[in-house]
Protein backbone atom coordinates (compact mmCIF):
# COMPACT_ATOMS: atom_id res chain seq x y z
CA UNK A 1 0.00 0.00 0.00
CA UNK A 2 1.63 3.57 -0.70
CA UNK A 3 0.45 7.02 -0.44
CA UNK A 4 0.13 8.99 -3.72
CA UNK A 5 -0.09 12.87 -3.42
CA UNK A 6 -0.89 14.44 -6.90
CA UNK A 7 -0.80 18.39 -6.33
CA UNK A 8 -0.74 21.16 -9.03
CA UNK A 9 3.16 21.63 -9.18
CA UNK A 10 4.35 18.13 -7.96
CA UNK A 11 3.35 14.49 -7.82
CA UNK A 12 5.10 13.01 -4.51
CA UNK A 13 4.52 8.77 -3.37
CA UNK A 14 5.45 7.42 0.39
CA UNK A 15 5.81 3.68 1.18
CA UNK A 16 6.36 2.07 4.38
CA UNK A 17 9.18 -0.86 3.47
CA UNK A 18 10.28 -2.97 6.22
CA UNK A 19 9.61 -0.44 8.40
CA UNK A 20 11.24 2.64 6.84
CA UNK A 21 9.55 5.19 5.39
CA UNK A 22 10.75 5.87 1.85
CA UNK A 23 9.26 8.77 -0.98
CA UNK A 24 9.60 9.75 -3.87
CA UNK A 25 8.76 13.22 -5.75
CA UNK A 26 8.46 14.12 -8.83
CA UNK A 27 6.69 17.02 -11.11
CA UNK A 28 2.64 16.27 -11.36
CA UNK A 29 3.09 15.55 -15.45
CA UNK A 30 5.19 12.46 -14.02
CA UNK A 31 3.29 11.29 -11.76
CA UNK A 32 2.51 7.88 -13.89
CA UNK A 33 6.50 7.18 -13.10
CA UNK A 34 5.59 6.98 -9.47
CA UNK A 35 2.74 4.12 -9.65
CA UNK A 36 5.00 1.74 -12.33
CA UNK A 37 4.03 -1.48 -11.35
CA UNK A 38 1.65 -0.54 -8.62
CA UNK A 39 -1.82 -1.71 -8.18
CA UNK A 40 -4.44 0.95 -8.30
CA UNK A 41 -6.22 -1.43 -4.99
CA UNK A 42 -2.79 -0.53 -3.59
CA UNK A 43 -2.99 3.35 -3.50
CA UNK A 44 -4.39 5.97 -1.05
CA UNK A 45 -4.66 9.21 -3.33
CA UNK A 46 -4.55 12.42 -2.00
CA UNK A 47 -3.66 16.04 -3.61
CA UNK A 48 -5.86 18.27 -6.07
CA UNK A 49 -6.24 15.35 -8.71
CA UNK A 50 -6.88 12.57 -6.10
CA UNK A 51 -9.85 11.14 -7.87
CA UNK A 52 -8.49 11.22 -11.44
CA UNK A 53 -5.09 8.87 -10.54
CA UNK A 54 -5.77 5.09 -9.85
CA UNK A 55 -7.10 5.05 -6.15
CA UNK A 56 -8.62 2.43 -3.90
CA UNK A 57 -9.57 5.22 -1.54
CA UNK A 58 -9.11 8.84 -1.46
CA UNK A 59 -8.96 11.66 1.45
CA UNK A 60 -8.26 15.57 0.85
CA UNK A 61 -5.30 17.12 1.71
CA UNK A 62 -6.61 18.71 4.60
CA UNK A 63 -7.89 15.23 6.04
CA UNK A 64 -4.30 13.61 5.10
CA UNK A 65 -2.45 16.57 6.44
CA UNK A 66 -4.79 16.07 10.16
CA UNK A 67 -3.26 12.58 10.09
CA UNK A 68 0.02 13.19 9.57
CA UNK A 69 0.56 15.91 11.53
CA UNK A 70 -1.20 14.31 14.51
CA UNK A 71 0.62 11.47 14.36
CA UNK A 72 4.53 13.44 14.17
CA UNK A 73 3.65 16.51 15.90
CA UNK A 74 0.26 15.91 18.51
CA UNK A 75 0.50 19.69 20.34
CA UNK A 76 0.17 20.91 16.85
CA UNK A 77 -2.53 23.97 17.06
CA UNK A 78 -2.19 24.86 13.35
CA UNK A 79 -1.31 23.31 10.16
CA UNK A 80 -0.27 26.13 7.79
CA UNK A 81 0.12 24.35 4.07
CA UNK A 82 2.27 26.12 1.62
CA UNK A 83 1.19 24.07 -1.82
CA UNK A 84 1.76 24.89 -5.59
CA UNK A 85 -1.09 26.98 -5.91
CA UNK A 86 -3.38 27.39 -2.55
CA UNK A 87 -2.90 27.57 0.73
CA UNK A 88 -4.81 26.21 3.46
CA UNK A 89 -4.67 26.48 7.22
CA UNK B 1 -43.84 49.32 11.56
CA UNK B 2 -47.02 50.87 11.11
CA UNK B 3 -44.95 54.01 10.87
CA UNK B 4 -42.30 52.77 8.42
CA UNK B 5 -45.16 51.33 6.47
CA UNK B 6 -47.32 55.19 6.33
CA UNK B 7 -43.72 56.62 5.58
CA UNK B 8 -43.71 54.14 2.71
CA UNK B 9 -47.46 54.76 1.42
CA UNK B 10 -48.86 52.54 3.64
CA UNK B 11 -50.91 49.18 2.21
CA UNK B 12 -52.66 50.06 -0.92
CA UNK B 13 -54.01 46.68 -1.98
CA UNK B 14 -54.75 45.24 1.26
CA UNK B 15 -55.32 41.92 0.24
CA UNK B 16 -52.54 41.38 -0.70
CA UNK B 17 -50.39 40.37 2.57
CA UNK B 18 -52.74 37.70 2.80
CA UNK B 19 -51.85 35.94 -0.74
CA UNK B 20 -48.44 36.68 -0.01
CA UNK B 21 -48.91 34.78 4.16
CA UNK B 22 -50.51 31.93 1.49
CA UNK B 23 -47.36 31.57 -1.17
CA UNK B 24 -45.03 31.85 2.52
CA UNK B 25 -46.98 28.85 3.51
CA UNK B 26 -45.50 27.09 0.16
CA UNK B 27 -42.25 27.87 0.97
CA UNK B 28 -42.22 26.69 4.65
CA UNK B 29 -43.22 23.28 2.92
CA UNK B 30 -40.80 23.37 0.33
CA UNK B 31 -38.47 24.12 3.53
CA UNK B 32 -39.43 20.68 5.17
CA UNK B 33 -39.63 18.72 2.11
CA UNK B 34 -35.62 19.58 1.81
CA UNK B 35 -35.25 19.12 5.05
CA UNK B 36 -36.80 15.65 4.55
CA UNK B 37 -34.94 14.93 1.77
CA UNK B 38 -37.48 15.16 -0.56
CA UNK B 39 -36.12 18.21 -2.60
CA UNK B 40 -32.24 19.04 -3.61
CA UNK B 41 -31.15 21.48 -1.23
CA UNK B 42 -30.11 23.51 -4.36
CA UNK B 43 -33.66 23.85 -6.30
CA UNK B 44 -35.09 24.69 -2.32
CA UNK B 45 -32.60 27.56 -1.87
CA UNK B 46 -33.36 29.20 -4.96
CA UNK B 47 -37.39 29.59 -4.05
CA UNK B 48 -36.67 30.13 -0.64
CA UNK B 49 -33.86 33.47 -1.50
CA UNK B 50 -36.48 34.48 -4.26
CA UNK B 51 -38.76 35.11 -1.01
CA UNK B 52 -36.90 37.99 -0.44
CA UNK B 53 -39.04 39.95 -2.97
CA UNK B 54 -41.44 37.15 -4.05
CA UNK B 55 -39.74 37.09 -8.08
CA UNK B 56 -41.14 40.60 -8.18
CA UNK B 57 -44.65 38.60 -9.02
CA UNK B 58 -46.91 37.21 -7.01
CA UNK B 59 -48.39 34.91 -9.40
CA UNK B 60 -45.42 34.04 -11.46
CA UNK B 61 -43.58 33.14 -8.46
CA UNK B 62 -46.42 30.64 -7.65
CA UNK B 63 -46.44 28.74 -10.85
CA UNK B 64 -42.33 28.61 -10.03
CA UNK B 65 -42.76 27.39 -6.65
CA UNK B 66 -45.62 24.68 -7.63
CA UNK B 67 -43.16 23.50 -10.93
CA UNK B 68 -40.48 22.37 -8.51
CA UNK B 69 -40.45 18.72 -8.72
CA UNK B 70 -39.99 16.16 -5.73
CA UNK B 71 -37.20 13.44 -5.43
CA UNK B 72 -35.73 11.28 -3.36
CA UNK B 73 -32.36 12.71 -2.13
CA UNK B 74 -30.37 10.39 -0.63
CA UNK B 75 -28.81 12.22 2.74
CA UNK B 76 -25.31 11.87 3.95
CA UNK B 77 -24.56 14.90 6.13
CA UNK B 78 -27.12 17.41 7.48
CA UNK B 79 -25.71 20.81 7.41
CA UNK B 80 -26.68 24.00 8.58
CA UNK B 81 -26.02 27.08 6.63
CA UNK B 82 -25.82 30.25 8.39
CA UNK B 83 -24.97 33.78 7.56
CA UNK B 84 -25.53 35.40 4.84
CA UNK B 85 -26.18 33.45 1.54
CA UNK B 86 -23.23 32.55 -0.37
CA UNK B 87 -22.15 34.95 -3.49
CA UNK B 88 -21.27 31.33 -5.07
CA UNK B 89 -24.92 30.58 -7.39
CA UNK B 90 -23.97 26.95 -7.52
CA UNK B 91 -23.09 26.10 -3.47
CA UNK B 92 -25.85 24.22 -2.44
CA UNK B 93 -25.84 21.75 -5.45
CA UNK B 94 -21.82 21.39 -5.07
CA UNK B 95 -22.14 21.03 -1.60
CA UNK B 96 -24.98 18.47 -1.84
CA UNK B 97 -22.48 16.66 -4.56
CA UNK B 98 -20.26 16.11 -1.79
CA UNK B 99 -22.03 14.64 0.65
CA UNK B 100 -23.69 17.57 2.39
CA UNK B 101 -27.53 18.24 2.41
CA UNK B 102 -28.25 21.97 3.55
CA UNK B 103 -31.24 21.48 5.69
CA UNK B 104 -31.14 24.91 6.73
CA UNK B 105 -30.95 28.57 5.23
CA UNK B 106 -30.69 30.93 7.94
CA UNK B 107 -31.39 34.46 5.79
CA UNK B 108 -33.65 32.77 3.44
CA UNK B 109 -35.78 31.20 6.57
CA UNK B 110 -36.51 34.76 8.16
CA UNK B 111 -38.21 35.51 4.58
CA UNK B 112 -40.86 32.30 4.85
CA UNK B 113 -41.51 32.66 8.36
CA UNK B 114 -43.36 36.00 8.95
CA UNK B 115 -46.11 36.93 7.73
CA UNK B 116 -49.92 38.48 8.28
CA UNK B 117 -52.83 39.42 6.81
CA UNK B 118 -52.58 43.47 8.01
CA UNK B 119 -50.24 45.58 9.78
CA UNK B 120 -50.49 44.82 13.06
CA UNK B 121 -49.99 41.32 12.81
CA UNK B 122 -47.05 41.75 10.79
CA UNK B 123 -45.98 44.27 12.69
CA UNK B 124 -45.96 41.74 15.89
CA UNK B 125 -44.85 38.94 13.84
CA UNK B 126 -41.41 41.01 12.47
CA UNK B 127 -40.59 41.27 15.94
CA UNK B 128 -39.26 37.61 15.65
CA UNK B 129 -36.74 38.56 13.21
CA UNK B 130 -33.39 37.60 14.35
CA UNK B 131 -30.75 38.48 11.46
CA UNK B 132 -30.77 42.22 12.13
CA UNK B 133 -30.29 42.28 16.06
CA UNK B 134 -28.16 41.58 19.01
CA UNK B 135 -26.63 38.29 19.08
CA UNK B 136 -27.62 36.60 21.39
CA UNK B 137 -31.29 36.56 20.44
CA UNK B 138 -30.08 35.11 16.90
CA UNK B 139 -27.89 32.26 18.64
CA UNK B 140 -30.83 31.50 21.21
CA UNK B 141 -33.33 30.83 17.77
CA UNK B 142 -30.31 29.30 16.23
CA UNK B 143 -29.73 26.48 18.80
CA UNK B 144 -33.06 25.71 19.08
CA UNK B 145 -33.79 25.24 15.09
CA UNK B 146 -30.30 23.19 14.34
CA UNK B 147 -31.54 20.64 17.26
CA UNK B 148 -34.94 20.71 15.40
CA UNK B 149 -33.45 20.09 12.24
CA UNK B 150 -31.23 17.53 13.49
CA UNK B 151 -28.30 19.04 12.05
CA UNK B 152 -24.64 17.31 11.43
CA UNK B 153 -22.71 20.63 11.15
CA UNK B 154 -22.97 23.93 10.36
CA UNK B 155 -21.22 25.86 7.19
CA UNK B 156 -20.71 29.89 8.30
CA UNK B 157 -20.45 31.87 5.25
CA UNK B 158 -18.83 35.04 5.39
CA UNK B 159 -18.71 37.78 2.95
CA UNK B 160 -15.57 39.77 2.21
CA UNK B 161 -15.06 42.95 4.45
CA UNK B 162 -18.67 41.79 5.96
CA UNK B 163 -19.09 42.55 9.35
CA UNK B 164 -20.46 38.81 10.01
CA UNK B 165 -16.72 38.07 10.13
CA UNK B 166 -16.63 39.13 13.39
CA UNK B 167 -19.08 37.49 14.23
CA UNK B 168 -17.38 34.62 13.48
CA UNK B 169 -16.16 33.79 17.12
CA UNK B 170 -18.60 34.32 19.06
CA UNK B 171 -21.03 31.86 16.85
CA UNK B 172 -17.96 29.25 17.11
CA UNK B 173 -18.24 29.79 20.89
CA UNK B 174 -22.10 29.51 21.00
CA UNK B 175 -23.01 27.10 18.57
CA UNK B 176 -22.36 23.70 19.67
CA UNK B 177 -21.76 22.08 16.60
CA UNK B 178 -18.83 21.58 14.04
CA UNK B 179 -18.37 24.67 12.22
CA UNK B 180 -16.67 25.59 9.20
CA UNK B 181 -16.17 29.50 8.20
CA UNK B 182 -15.81 30.07 4.96
CA UNK B 183 -15.25 34.33 3.10
CA UNK B 184 -16.94 34.41 0.13
CA UNK B 185 -15.72 37.41 -2.53
CA UNK B 186 -16.10 37.62 -6.22
CA UNK B 187 -19.73 35.81 -7.58
CA UNK B 188 -19.05 32.90 -9.85
CA UNK B 189 -19.07 29.21 -9.44
CA UNK B 190 -17.65 28.00 -6.24
CA UNK B 191 -14.07 28.00 -6.37
CA UNK B 192 -12.33 24.74 -6.12
CA UNK B 193 -10.61 25.83 -2.86
CA UNK B 194 -13.89 26.24 -1.09
CA UNK B 195 -15.16 23.12 -2.77
CA UNK B 196 -11.59 21.44 -0.66
CA UNK B 197 -12.66 22.44 2.82
CA UNK B 198 -16.23 21.37 1.71
CA UNK B 199 -15.15 17.88 0.96
CA UNK B 200 -12.86 17.96 4.13
CA UNK B 201 -15.32 19.39 6.61
CA UNK B 202 -17.69 15.90 5.24
CA UNK B 203 -14.29 14.04 5.60
CA UNK B 204 -14.32 15.65 9.49
CA UNK B 205 -17.79 14.71 10.41
CA UNK B 206 -17.59 11.02 9.32
CA UNK B 207 -14.35 10.91 11.81
CA UNK B 208 -16.33 12.57 14.47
Amino acid sequence: MIGLDVGSTTAKKVSIEDGEIKYQITGTHNWRDLIAGIDGNDIISTGYFRNTVPHRASVTEITAAIYGVRHYFPDADVIVDIGGRIQRS
Amino acid sequence: MIKLSDFLGGIKSPEKPGEIRELKSLGLQIDKKRTEGKLSSGDAFRILISFSDLAGDLDKFRETISSVTETDIEINKRIALIGVPPIYHDFHDVAQSLGLHVVFDELPYEFIRHSGTDIHELAREYCNYTFARPLDFRIKFLQKELKKRKVDGVVHYTQFACHHMLEDDIMRSNIDYPMLTIQGDLPGNTPEQIKLRLEAFREALERS
